[in-house]
């Protein structure tokens, strides 16, 4: 197991509870998503397992390594992170960003810059015409690339996304996730997804922690989800999306008939 | 405009390397106190409140001030040390400012990327946050230098020596293309400094590393030649000196620093004390332009070693006396009081007084009948002229109050052209200078002074207790004790302001009088 999250939780200074019991676990190549309204406690969540926060109570276990016992700089080095937005480094062209995990870790230039073409590759960038490219200079798609090909830079066995195709339009977003489950099944890296597009979530995830005020409603796969909605709060989440691909689903019917 | 810009071009390696080895040392102090303290405030609002209130402070307070205070603050040191300091406080305040507000100015999420993918906090300083504030820092950094390089020229009243010294000079001898000089090298100066910084950052953010470098090597190859041609300068000086110690006139390897306020009778005078002592051998340097307070604090401290001061001045500023004595009695006291408070030797007086005087137009005396200052009272909207000193002494309090004329309109103007103010009628009565050669060439009358409200000033030569120690200077300067009257004095300060010749021929007037 990649990831092993125990009965995590986290307390703010002044007592407020963010998240409690909180557990899930992500193996090889399998991606769970945390889905909620804002302020569920899931971005704390997420946050916990690369120590941007303290975990208060609870395990969290990377390769069966307890991270209270690790540097947190040392093993942020080891984790992906994909942020909202993007988060790229607006002075550093697309390949300084990817480059950034590698040469924290000390590789040397030649294989930096090999590993960078091949990222490139990998999020679909010719890195002839977008190497040099700073990131004012790119479509919001074409920088979500990068962000994600910075993630995977270092060859993590874990990657950390907080909304990483939130800010995009439709078509972009479509294309960005496929490409993202296919580059995953090929790498094999566990994948932690914060969002709160529930639509997502059943699309992406193999499984799915449902959030509700700093706890996990219910925790399993897509189908399971959806043959068995636990709570009314769960219900009402799934139904938006079902409601929208049923009244699509019947308007294509219906252009079929008029055509 | 041709044969003047000669004399000036001389003098310009001393000044210009002055002017830039100050500056270029403040700024680039200012910059290793205000980074380091503005990282840390960025981070600390504790620490940021404090620190840009105390910088805004220092800000407030008119650059000519702030040196001035810093002689006294540094027990009386005259020159580089606290020119350089008053010139660093004023430039920290727009490197601090701005990096704190260039640090802040960071995108949030951008410093919790450089967090989240592993970055250590020096590193997400350096590798991120510095980068990205580093324009706003560097507007910081161009604010500093221009203000600092137009500051430096207001630090010549203290001692040190910068392209300022053109324009004190300039503006009390009224030699306007000397004043003009001083003002576009400093200015060319600033321009070419914030030019230098603006490239440089332009090709660091271009990654055009050989502009850069280039750019670099521009912002510390001519300041190190000008300094260069400046220590050159100096040690030429140093050389000669020595070469005048080994022949041993008596002045041993120092050479003798012979100091003067800013006006063209202290030229004068300080020429002569000049010529008398390279003619006895020894090696001379001058420190023009020091501020009235500032030259004595300067030979008690033996920063100069000999300048000629006025008795009443003294009396006011050093014994802190109140209502004048007879003229007599005024210098023994001084005298005495200088010698036991301070070791300073007064050697004697030079034969002539330079009082002040309320000075009118003789046809404005004749309209009015005025005689005596107590006439002025009724006149009516008077408005009087002074230099800005006067009107903050107590004999204007004295004069003002026991002639009744507390109604006057104080104007205070540089006195050098209080003059000509009252020539054209701008205003109706001066503070003159009662040496000053414009007195009998504008026509001027001085008003009598019954009260006596007006303290003698006897013009005395000063020692500074090293220069005792050192009897040959006392030896080479002896005979011009008693040798200068008022008419010799007022002749010499005629050629430089009414007949617009050198200070040099001014000396030569007084040189040729004066026996051995």
């Amino acid at each position: 197991m990649i990831l092993q999250v125990d009965q995590l939780a986290k307390r703010f200074p002044g007592g407020v509870k963010a998240v409690a019991d909180v557990s899930f676990t992500a193996g090889a190549g399998e991606l769970v998503a945390l889905v909620g309204e804002s302020g569920c406690g899931k971005t704390t969540t997420l946050k916990c397992i690369n120590r941007l926060h303290e975990p208060s109570a609870g395990r969290v276990l990377i390769e069966d390594e307890d991270i209270q016992g690790l540097d947190p700089v040392a093993q942020r080095r080891r984790i992906g992170w994909v942020m909202q937005g993007d988060g790229l480094f607006p002075h550093m062209s697309a390949a300084a960003n990817i480059a950034v995990g590698p040469r924290l870790l000390g590789w040397e230039a030649g294989r930096i810059a090999a590993r960078v073409d091949e990222l490139l590759e990998l999020v679909r960038l010719d890195p002839a015409i977008y190497r040099d490219r700073l990131p004012r200079q790119l479509s919001g798609g074409q920088r979500q690339r990068i962000g994600v090909a910075r993630a995977l830079a270092a060859g993590p066995h874990l990657v950390l996304m907080d909304e990483p195709f939130g800010a995009l339009d439709p078509i972009t977003r479509d294309g960005l996730r496929a490409d993202f489950s296919e580059l995953q099944a090929r790498l094999k890296f566990a994948a932690v997804m914060v969002t709160h597009d529930m639509a997502e979530a059943l699309l992406m995830a193999d499984r799915i922690a449902v959030m509700e005020a700093g706890r996990i409603l219910q925790y399993d796969t897509p189908s399971a989800l959806l043959a068995a909605p636990a709570g009314e709060t769960v219900a009402r989440m799934l139904e938006s999306p079902l409601r929208e691909a049923e009244r699509v689903g019947a308007l294509k019917a219906g252009a079929a008939q008029n055509g | 405009m041709g044969e003047t810009l000669g004399p000036l071009i001389e003098r310009l390696p001393a000044f210009l390397g002055g002017h830039l080895q100050l500056s270029v040392a403040a700024i680039l102090t200012a910059l290793a106190v205000s980074l380091p303290l503005g990282i840390a405030a960025a981070r600390n609002p504790k620490i940021a409140a404090p620190a840009l209130t105390v910088a805004s402070v220092m800000q407030t307070i008119p650059a000519l001030a702030l040196l001035a205070l810093m002689v006294p603050l540094l027990g009386g040191t005259i020159g580089f040390a606290p020119a350089f300091i008053a010139l660093t406080l004023y430039g920290v305040l727009p490197v601090l400012r701005n990096t704190i507000v260039g640090l802040q100015g960071v995108d949030r999420t951008v410093r919790e990327a450089a967090r989240g993918i592993g970055m250590s906090p020096v590193q997400s300083l350096v590798q991120v946050e510095l980068p990205l504030a580093a324009p706003t820092i560097i507007a910081g950094v161009r604010t500093a230098t221009v203000w600092v390089v137009g500051a430096a020229t207001l630090a010549t009243p203290v001692g040190a020596t910068s392209l300022g010294n053109y324009i004190f000079s300039g503006l009390q001898t009224r030699s306007w293309d000397m004043v003009i000089f001083g003002c576009v090298c400093s200015a060319g100066l600033a321009i070419l400094l914030d030019q230098l910084i603006r490239a440089l950052h332009v090709s660091a953010e271009a990654r055009k590393p050989l502009q850069a470098v280039l750019a670099g090597c521009a912002v510390v190859v001519i300041p190190a030649a000008a300094m260069s041609g400046a220590a050159l300068y100096v040690s030429d000086e140093r050389s000669g000196a020595f070469a005048a110690g080994s022949v041993d006139a008596g002045f041993g390897d120092d050479e003798v620093i012979v100091g003067a306020k800013a006006f063209t009778e202290q030229y004068i005078i300080a020429e002569v004390l000049e010529a008398r002592l390279e003619n006895a051998g020894a090696e001379v340097r001058r420190r023009d332009n020091l501020g009235s307070t500032v030259v004595f604090d300067a030979l008690v401290s033996g920063e100069i070693d000999v300048y000629v001061d006025y008795t009443g001045t003294l009396w006011n500023n050093v014994l802190q006396r109140g209502a004048p004595v007879d003229r007599h009695l005024m210098y023994a006291e001084v005298s005495s009081h200088l010698l036991s408070q301070y070791g300073v030797l007064t050697l004697g007086r030079l034969g002539f007084e330079n009082a002040y005087g309320i000075a009118v137009r003789r046809d404005f005396a004749e309209v009015n009948s005025l005689t005596s200052i107590a006439d002025l009272a009724r006149v009516e909207d008077l408005s009087i002229g002074a230099d800005p000193e006067f009107f903050v002494r107590p004999e204007w309090e004295r004069v003002r109050d026991g002639y009744q004329i507390t109604g006057a309109e104080e104007r205070s103007m540089d006195a050098a052209f209080m003059y000509g103010a009252v020539r054209d009628g701008a205003v109706d009565a001066i503070t003159a200078y009662t040496t000053d050669g414009r007195i009998d060439a504008f026509d001027l009358v001085i008003l009598e002074d019954p009260l006596g409200a007006l303290p003698p000033y006897d013009a005395v030569l000063l020692l500074s207790p090293q220069a005792v120690q050192r009897p040959a200077i006392a030896r080479a300067l002896a005979p011009l004790i008693g040798a200068i009257d008022a008419d010799l004095m007022r002749q010499a300060n005629a050629v430089v302001d009414l007949e617009r010749r050198s200070v040099g021929e001014g000396a030569d007037v007084i040189l040729q009088a004066v026996e051995d």
